[in-house]
């Protein structure tokens, strides 16, 4: 089914551009060449996500497709899509910026709030997003204590940050709004799965999910752009 | 699986694009915008009451800005720029 | 071929501000010992700093962060090398692209930079923008001449692999020493050090790491990870190289992890550049700490015995 003519909004981008402090750069020079597909990683092993219709459908004003889609959130991040493309579209930027407005939205929030415990236990308390807590006991098992292996190296046996930095980082989180944002992605109750309605389990990618999120109530997601591939979806 | 991709649709109403967009603008808007009226300076606060609190160096390079925040203080509360 | 021009404007400074990573400190501490002893042997002394804080990169493409909350960290985290006067070195590309993209923007945009500057100040800091940030594999480039004059255990013999990583080379489209499509220089220091480089069919690949996909899409993520793997494992290199630790981390474990699921067997043991130039410069073999490496550790003993300890 194509999209109904009043999805399509001809003078959002118009109104975007000057907003996001110039982080988001020009997207209406596109050319549609698809090279940024065409090398994505993401779109390798999950055949539905496609730079190159989410960038159509933001010049379009089609916004409503873009932020209800489960393909935003499958980018890697890995930037091929700048390195490739000829008029120098910095898309990863602007996956990061239409996350944030998904959220907003009131979607993605379940796949947020597993990272969320990073910034809150490791970045805001010792200063270091990644700790040298190992969740793969295997790991643990073949090389042994961490702290032995920096101590044999001359390193002192954890990584030092200082109370000022931390108090400072604190500081900094609260000023900028990072730590209420981050009390409102911890509040999230996230529903039970075995609560799920099968229609509702049809479409989520079997994760727990949030109802409310403040004052934003949470939906699912969609897949927007196409079967959902990978090689989970074609066993199934 | 073949409706999964169009309910999108559905699950807007009928609410356009025109619609979404705008709320998505205005939530950048706010969001990277530069003043700092009340509310944002009444958030801001214990943060740095907490930093305040962490000890005595804090407190002292925190005092050295008082004299810069006055201003930003006052012109939050009458909410015009002071030339 | 190295965009020369951008190389001949990296200082060799007498001191560098050494940026520590998480992944690099928490996981593999062997990259960062390695960083520190190379840097030394090659002439310049590191400065380090406990007041150093993570870049913040993670929370904020974790989307935990808006792009407004971590600028002022990156601010804080780049004014502790301007105090000292002193140029960043990193050992992450994340690190990299985050400071130096971020850095870049605050110091084209004279309002963010005022306003991240108050933050700043009220605990007594200042961001000015003098910082340059280099990522550790540049400033090998650089000092190049130097690594050829300093080889203590030549590495005849060893076929090795490259990974270069996106965020370094794809972040850095203009400002990375190489091209993002054909870069060459790590083959280069490879063979300088006496190394055979082994070329694969997805070198250019992503690690898969994703970011975040490795924990909230780790099907997606794993199974990019193994597309690169298997080319890997066709090259068969004795070492494979990469210049971020995050690529490491990826990189070697889940080589353990796609064992354990039966899904092949691979053995091919992941080092940073850091730790690779350490080795033939003669760092001891306790500070190189492979003992923190997972995958393909009797091969890397081999290596060790073939190269002398």
């Amino acid at each position: 089914m194509l999209e109904q003519t009043k999805d399509w909004d001809d003078d959002f981008y118009e109104k975007w551009k000057p907003i996001a402090m110039g982080f988001v750069n020009e997207a209406q020079k596109c050319l549609q060449c698809g090279k940024c597909t065409g090398q994505c990683p993401a779109a390798a092993v999950t055949p539905s996500y496609n730079p190159r219709k989410m960038i159509r459908d933001l010049v379009n004003g089609n916004i409503k497709r873009v932020l209800s889609s489960v393909e935003l959130w499958q980018c890697f991040f890995c930037g091929g899509c700048y390195a490739a493309c000829p008029m120098d579209i910095n898309f990863q930027f602007f996956v990061f910026m239409l996350r944030l407005a998904a959220m907003n939205e009131g979607y993605g929030w379940e796949d947020v709030k597993q990272l969320e415990g990073y910034a809150e236990k490791d970045y805001l308390k010792n200063g270091v997003t990644v700790s040298d807590f190992e969740r793969n006991p295997f790991v643990v098992d073949t090389r042994g204590d961490i702290s032995k292996i920096r101590e044999a190296a001359g390193l002192t046996s954890k990584r030092q940050v200082s109370d000022r930095a931390i108090a400072e980082i604190n500081m900094l989180s609260d000023l900028t709004g990072m730590t209420s944002f981050m009390k409102k992605i911890g509040g999230v109750e996230l529903l039970d799965c075995r609560t799920c309605t099968p229609e509702q389990e049809k479409k989520c990618k079997h994760k727990p999910m949030p109802s409310r999120v403040g004052k934003t109530k949470t939906h699912l997601r969609f897949y927007n752009y196409g079967e959902p591939g990978g090689k989970k979806h074609a066993e199934a | 699986m073949a409706n999964n991709y169009n309910n999108y649709l559905e699950a807007y109403g009928k609410e356009t694009s025109r619609d979404a967009g705008d709320r998505t603008l205005n939530y950048f808007s706010e969001l990277f915008s530069m003043e700092i009226p009340m509310s944002r300076m009444m958030k801001m606060m214990p943060g740095m009451v907490k930093f305040m609190m962490a000890g005595k160096g804090e407190r002292d390079d925190l005092m050295k800005f008082m004299p810069q925040m006055m201003p930003m203080v006052k012109q939050a509360i009458t909410g015009k720029k002071e030339e | 071929m190295p965009r020369l021009d951008i190389v001949a404007q990296i200082p060799k400074p007498k001191q560098i501000f050494l940026f520590r990573s998480c992944v690099a400190s928490n996981k593999y501490p062997g990259t960062e010992a390695c960083g520190r002893e190379t840097l030394q042997i090659l002439g310049v002394e590191p400065v380090e700093s406990d007041e150093q804080t993570c870049c913040g990169g993670f929370v904020t493409f974790a989307n935990v962060a808006a792009p407004t909350a971590s600028m002022p960290a990156v601010a804080r985290n780049l004014s502790l090398a301007e105090e000292k006067g002193l140029d960043t070195c990193v050992l992450c590309n994340g690190c990299w692209t985050f400071l130096n993209e971020f850095g870049h923007f605050m110091n084209h945009n004279e309002e963010v930079k005022a306003s991240v500057n108050m933050m700043m100040n009220m605990m007594g800091r200042e961001y000015k923008g003098t910082s340059n940030v280099y990522h550790i594999a540049e400033m090998f480039y650089r000092l190049k001449d130097d690594i050829a004059k300093n080889v203590k255990r030549p590495l005849t013999g060893i076929k090795i692999a490259t990974h270069y990583g996106c965020h370094y080379l794809a972040g850095g489209k203009y400002s990375a020493i190489d091209d993002a499509q054909m870069p060459s220089y790590l083959e280069e220091l490879i063979e300088l050090m006496g190394g055979t480089v082994v070329p694969y069919t997805a070198n250019r690949e992503c690690c898969g790491t994703g970011f975040t996909q490795i924990i909230n899409g780790k099907d997606s993520s794993l199974e990019h990870t193994q597309l690169k793997l298997d080319s890997v494992k066709e090259a068969d290199p004795d070492l494979l190289v990469v210049q971020c630790p995050y690529c490491h981390s990826q990189l070697d474990r889940v080589q353990q992890q796609l064992n354990y699921h039966n899904a092949g067997d691979y053995q091919t043991p992941v080092i940073h550049i850091a730790q690779l130039v350490g080795l033939a410069l003669g760092v001891a073999v306790p500070k190189l700490a492979f003992a923190a490496h997972i995958s393909g550790r009797e091969r890397l003993e081999k290596v060790l015995d073939r190269v002398g300890r």
